[in-house]
């Protein structure tokens, strides 16, 4: 089930806030990781559209794959609050990023707990970051 | 599809075939109900069928496994009659059921008809007819299965015989066709359920649950066929991901650890995995021609609902997995036509493409660099073309948006193409030899159109995809084009739709594509689009990398003023690399240097960050220099040197007039206390809010179920909910646009610093101000100029710095002074903006009652030098008099004359007045006494001392003081004291007199202590005493009491001072007031004269109420009757003025202290009567 994965939680604003990728643990990152990664942000921005309109279809926060670019999946997860979580990736792992975006929607909670964050503003949190990355090794490249 | 189930038929073939032209008519006339096994709903089937001769070896085996050339029913058809039967008939029949029951078929069917009236008229016996006869032959259990049709018969009896047949035909028919599919559906499940055995073959199934489809397809059941489709659809898919994720690599895996396998194995691959300890592919040989090398990349063919060539290659094993896909969907498609449902394809086909693309992948198939893509295009290409035609009736939106998706996928795929063969402009070269070979490749690769002979008649031959493709890549031009065509369909298509942010996208690629074509001005405006979009959404890495791209464009395009603004922002971004960067920056500096551009004006952030930091004073003079220090964070990738860089400065209103401001913009305002009612917190709020056009009013509706004693539902429902939570495209934004225009602000007053080179970070400016006008100043705008460059930011420090112009002012310490002593005090001459000179000189001037004292004679103050805002002081003395008589404070002026102002200052000094003098004079019959009281008004203790009373002019008068001699008092704020003295003198007329009040003072306050004179000067006349006034009440009563509304007699008695002389020409009038105690009973007032020294009279009067009582008030005036009669004359002259004039006698009132009331202060008691019984008091 290895595969490239890119994440990202979308604020209220269509900011981005959080940003991640997961590689599978025997391909290290490519050389050009850098511009793969903006390219990653342009699908995950235009499936912004998508994502808003299928939330509204299901009473379901996991929203599964909402759109394909190329060769990538789009999966979103919307939460309670409306922060959207996007997941690309480019193998079918239906379970796994559910499972996934399940436990980042709760690390996110507990970090939007702390009063010292602000709804919408970047999460700089090395602690989340740990969270997510783990969480990513876990159900996704793991 | 053509195809009918196939029926026998056998037996007269005259009869058949003059009945098979109505049949084939009337059999599907009527709809059959199937019910089916397996609980799934029955059907209303049209049936049809196709007939063909009967003939023994092509009776299918019960091995044969078809459905649809099967031949499912077979029906004998006799018109013989008795003798014919007995002859040929019977036995042919009994051979016909004998070969029928031999291939174990049941589905069969007799028709005897009745076409000879005559025949039918003889039949006189039952059970003798031919039909008869058939039925006790072959019927048996079934005697359903014959027939019996007359057809010479016009009535209704011949209709409803044929009506009969019919139905019966389709019943069996439908019996028959559920037998097979029971027999042919467990085959299939069988099969199924081998599928993870080793051995077993997709194709083979694929082909044996495809016939299924046929069949269902053939009944017209194409809801039932598309699920076969379906149903192979995700088996194949799940073969693909299982074999790609390995389950074969888990029975090797299994085998090498345990050299045995818990499955059985097709020998050859045991084999094989014994001797190699691998699968390879062979364990699944049917995998093994999907995966081979993919030499064509052919796309979908819509034209036809079938390709009977790729099911042969199926069936033969020999398909690619493109070709196994493409048969596959468009066998969908067909199906999707024919359930009219031509929106789902589009849908479809978008899964179909991505997933057949990922397969290539997993499965890793060899396949010519762009192969895959050529796959894609042709195939995406086709279904758009051929779903051009079919809209959408229930969603339009969503087949729009799905065809959208489509077209923007097969023109990124045609756009990778186009980079592969070298068709992209821009490149200055010639498409390579090798990417000439692959235009070669990939075009023979896209495989042969299908004939135009082939096409179905009547349907025009639209151009195919793979001309289309062929063209493109035949060349530049033609390719840029389509490109450029289909782009712009895509983007039309998402815009339409409201997917902005997709339409962007496609957007930001063609504007890609029209930098390399050399268009850099069409593509400004998509890039400008996409940036603006990614900024507002806070992407910046986005926004940086459109910016980057946008600053190319624009550097091309040549328009240098919006070139600049976004090469500043490129070079101001740190995301971006430094080479680019750099780039940038040079680019602008090497147009902000060139001479042809005018002035260009830009805002200071991205590029540099400023900030006014310091203003070293808050408050500075008129002509003083004051600093202010800026704080610029040069965020470029190298160091710039500025011409100069300069900040205004912005007069701002005074702090109490802005806090005025501020009050009336925001009343105050509860604030919520929780931080997450704030708007941003709340779902969706936002955006509701500030964007969408949101309805005008939201109508509620109550909503009730129920009756009202029991009610099952009750609540409010919102009639325009849709309107109200309607999502929100992509379209705006939730930030307003800003204005961006930059104006230089040029009013203000200015300071500059010139050739300042700024680091990378943060860099700190000092400006000096000098010669600012004076106010109160806030940093307004800073500016650095770089060539024509001028980048501009208006600050907002919240600093401000106060300039001030002061004049040369004076104080005088303390303000408030008391009058009557000499005080020092201290004069503080401010210079203010003005130095003054050494020498200079102040004279120094008070009023009247003031006087100054100075160290020099004439009150002149020569002053030392005195820088700007310095101050000199000197002291001095000042005596103000006192104003005995006067108010409690006394204003008085002292006037500056400066040597160097052109006027004099003059100041205003309040004194506070210390002292309040009255007299008094008292009588005691003859004699006379004076009272000074000195009343003390503030100012502190005094001391009195040494007090006097002299009359200047009486000459044998004596004033004898009464207090006693030589203690001095003390009088404080507030109090007074009195001095008291007997005046005694001999002469009976004293001329009026004039007195004069001394006494030395002394205050405390006065250092060094000095003595004053205080002085009162006052005059007296006419206060001899000339008449003696008594008065006694007299009770009237019995025991001589004085009783409540008793008559008491007031007795009055004057008497004229002996010493005076007479004073019997004098007419004198008396006059009584009761007040409230009295009633006066007769006159109240008289007129006497003192004819024999006295006068004494007696006024009846009534005491009012009980108690002691004051008597009554009497008072003593002179008469002057003649005074009255002169006037009365002067008046009888003067008839019309005598109403004004008052006929009131002239009286004069005695002088103070002439006539001594002896009775004042005698009071007298009043007893309250006794109420016995009923008085009446009448008081008149």
């Amino acid at each position: 089930m290895a595969g490239n994965y890119y994440f990202v939680i979308v604020g209220h604003h269509d900011n981005p806030i959080f940003e991640m990728e997961y590689f599978p643990p025997n391909k290290a990152p490519d050389t050009k990781k850098e511009d793969h990664r903006h390219l990653n942000q342009f699908v995950a921005h235009e499936a912004l559209d998508l994502v808003d309109e299928m939330m509204w279809t299901t009473p379901n926060m996991y929203l599964k794959i909402v759109d394909k670019f190329n060769e990538w999946f789009v999966s979103a997860f919307v939460t309670a609050g409306r922060m959207r979580l996007i997941m690309l990736h480019d193998v079918k792992n239906e379970d796994g990023i559910k499972n996934f975006f399940q436990e980042m929607y709760e690390t996110y909670i507990k970090h939007a707990m702390n009063p010292f964050y602000e709804i919408n503003q970047p999460i700089t949190s090395t602690a989340f970051e740990k969270k997510a990355q783990t969480c990513g090794k876990r159900h996704l490249t793991g | 599809m053509e195809a009918k189930p196939i029926v026998t038929s056998h037996g007269n073939q005259l009869v058949f075939s003059s009945l098979v032209k109505p049949l084939l008519e009337d059999l599907p006339k009527e709809p059959a109900e199937w019910k089916r096994s397996y609980g799934r709903p029955a059907r209303n089937v049209h049936l049809e069928a196709s007939f063909v001769p009967y003939d023994d070896d092509i009776l299918p085996d019960d091995s044969v496994k078809t459905l649809v050339s099967r031949l499912y029913f077979h029906v004998y058809w006799t018109d013989c009659d008795l003798e014919g039967y007995k002859n040929t008939v019977k036995e042919e029949i009994t051979e016909w059921q004998n070969a029928l029951k031999n291939k174990n078929i049941p589905d069969w069917m007799i028709v005897v008809v009745h076409s000879d009236e005559n025949k039918m008229k003889t039949k006189l016996l039952p059970r003798s007819s031919v039909y008869d006869k058939i039925k006790s032959d072959f019927g048996g259990k079934q005697p359903e299965r014959i027939v019996v049709l007359e057809l010479h018969r016009e009535d209704r009896k011949g209709g409803e015989l044929w009506q009969g047949f019919l139905s019966r035909l389709r019943q069996l028919l439908l019996q028959a066709f559920t037998r097979h599919l029971q027999k042919y559906e467990d085959n299939m499940r069988a099969q199924r359920e081998k599928r993870n055995d080793i051995g077993w073959n997709f194709q083979n199934y694929f082909i044996v649950q495809e016939e299924l489809g046929f069949m269902f397809e053939m009944l017209g059941l194409y809801d039932d066929a598309l699920i076969q489709y379906d149903e192979l659809d995700a088996l194949f898919t799940q073969f693909v991901v299982n074999h790609a994720s390995g389950r074969i690599r888990a029975l090797e895996q299994e085998y090498n650890e345990n050299l045995s396998l818990s499955e059985s194995l097709d020998p050859v691959v045991a084999f094989q995995l014994a001797i190699d300890h691998t699968f390879d592919l062979e364990a699944v040989p049917w995998l093994r021609t999907l995966v081979e090398p993919c030499k064509s990349w052919a796309g979908l063919c819509l034209q036809k609902p079938i390709s009977w060539e790729k099911r042969n290659l199926i069936k033969d094993n020999a398909v690619s997995l493109l070709e196994l896909r493409n048969y596959l969907f468009t066998r969908q498609c067909a199906l999707l036509l024919l359930v009219k449902r031509p929106a789902e394809i589009v849908q479809r086909a978008i899964d179909y493409l991505h997933e057949t693309v990922q397969e290539m992948k997993v499965l890793e198939i060899a396949i010519c660099e762009g192969g895959l893509d050529c796959w894609v295009y042709l195939s995406g290409l086709e279904v758009l073309l051929k779903c051009e035609a079919h809209t959408d009736p229930i969603n339009p939106r969503s087949q729009a948006l799905n065809t959208a998706y489509l077209w923007d996928y097969i023109c990124r795929k045609l756009h990778k193409l186009g980079e592969l063969c070298g068709l992209m402009p821009g490149a200055d070269l010639d498409p390579t030899s090798t990417q000439l070979d692959r235009v070669v490749n990939l075009t023979a690769g896209m495989g042969l159109e299908p004939s135009t002979e082939e096409l179905e008649e009547g349907e025009a031959p639209h151009r195919a995809p793979s001309d289309k493709l062929r063209e493109a890549l035949s060349s530049r031009e033609a390719f840029q084009k389509i490109y450029l065509e289909q782009s712009e369909l895509a983007m039309g298509t998402f815009k339409h739709i409201g997917r902005f942010r997709s339409a962007r996208l496609i957007g930001k690629n063609l504007a890609d594509f029209y930098m390399k074509l050399g268009e850099p001005q069409k593509a400004e405006n998509f890039l400008l689009d996409a940036m603006t979009s990614y900024h507002k959404e806070g992407w910046t890495k986005l926004r940086d990398m459109a910016c980057l791209e946008l600053a190319q464009c624009q550097y091309q395009t040549g328009i240098h003023h919006k070139y600049v603004k976004t090469g500043c922002q490129v070079a101001g971004s740190s995301l971006l690399e430094t080479r680019d960067r750099l780039e940038h920056m040079n680019n602008v500096m090497q147009l902000a240097r060139s001479s042809n551009a005018g002035t260009m004006l830009l805002k200071a952030s991205p590029l540099l960050k400023i900030d006014v930091s310091r203003i070293s004073q808050s408050k500075v003079g008129v002509d003083e220099a004051f600093q202010i220090t800026v704080t610029i964070d040069n965020q470029g990738p190298c160091d710039l040197t500025c011409d100069s860089i300069w900040l205004t400065l912005v007069e701002s209103v005074s702090e109490f007039s802005d806090r005025r401001i501020h009050k009336l913009k925001s009343p105050v305002i509860r604030q919520a206390s929780n931080s997450s009612l704030d708007n941003r917190h709340v779902m969706n709020l936002t955006n509701v809010n500030l964007n969408k056009q949101t309805p005008t009013e939201i109508s509620l509706r109550a909503l009730f179920e129920g009756t009202l004693e029991e009610p099952v539902l009750a609540g409010i429902s919102c009639m325009n909910s849709h309107e109200l939570l309607k999502r929100n495209d992509s379209s705006g934004g939730i930030l307003k646009p800003t204005d961006d225009t930059v104006k230089k602000d040029v009013t203000s007053q200015q300071a500059a610093v010139t050739g300042v080179v700024l680091k990378q970070g943060e860099n700190t400016v000092t400006l000096n101000f000098e010669g600012v006008l004076a106010g109160c100043y806030s940093p307004g705008q800073v500016g650095v100029k770089v060539g024509l460059l001028e980048f501009l930011k208006d600050t907002n420090s919240g600093l401000s710095v106060m300039v001030t112009c002061d004049e040369t002012r004076c104080e005088i310490i303390p303000e408030t002074l008391v009058a009557g002593i000499g005080q020092e005090v201290t004069v503080c001459i401010y210079s203010g903006n003005v130095a003054i000179d050494p020498n200079s000189k102040v004279k120094v001037t008070g009023s009247e009652n003031l006087s100054i004292t100075t160290s020099s004679h004439d009150n002149t103050v020569l002053l030392g030098g005195v820088a700007r805002g310095g101050q000199a002081e000197w002291k001095m003395r000042v005596f103000h008099q006192p104003m005995v008589t006067g108010g409690l404070k006394v204003d008085d002026k002292i006037v500056f004359d400066c040597s160097w102002l052109p006027r004099p200052l003059i100041m205003t000094l309040t004194f506070v007045n210390p002292f309040k003098v009255t007299h008094r004079l008292y009588t005691a019959r003859d004699m006379k006494y004076i009272q000074v009281t000195v009343h003390a008004q503030g100012g502190g203790q005094f001391q009195l001392s040494d007090w006097s009373l002299v009359a200047t002019n009486g000459n044998d008068l004596e004033l004898v003081c009464l207090n006693k001699p030589l203690v001095p008092m003390k009088i404080v704020s507030m109090q007074s004291c009195s001095f008291v003295w007997q005046l005694k003198c001999n002469t009976p007329e004293l001329p009026p007199l004039d007195l004069t009040f001394t006494s030395a003072y002394m205050s405390p306050l006065e250092v060094p202590a000095e003595e004053r004179q205080l002085r009162y000067s006052f005059k007296m006349a006419d206060f001899q005493t000339l008449l003696t006034v008594k008065a006694d009440i007299c009770p009237s009563g019995d025991n001589k009491v004085c009783k409540t509304g008793v008559v008491s007699s007031f007795k009055l008695h004057v008497t004229q001072m002996s010493a005076v002389k007479p004073l019997a020409d004098q007419e004198i009038m008396y006059r009584l007031e009761g007040g409230p105690n009295w009633k006066v009973h007769g006159k109240s007032s008289g007129v006497f004269h003192l004819s024999g020294g006295s006068y004494s009279h007696s006024v009846q009067v009534i005491p009012l109420t009980a108690g002691f009582l004051p008597l009554p008030a009497v008072s003593l005036l002179k008469y002057n009757p003649q005074i009255m009669k002169e006037e009365d004359e002067r008046l009888s002259s003067t008839d019309d003025e005598s109403s004004d004039t008052d006929s009131q006698p002239l009286m004069s009132e005695f002088g103070c202290g002439q006539v001594y009331y002896s009775g004042q202060g005698k009071q007298v008691h009043v007893y309250p009567v006794e109420v016995t019984g009923e008085v009446e008091v009448t008081i008149m």
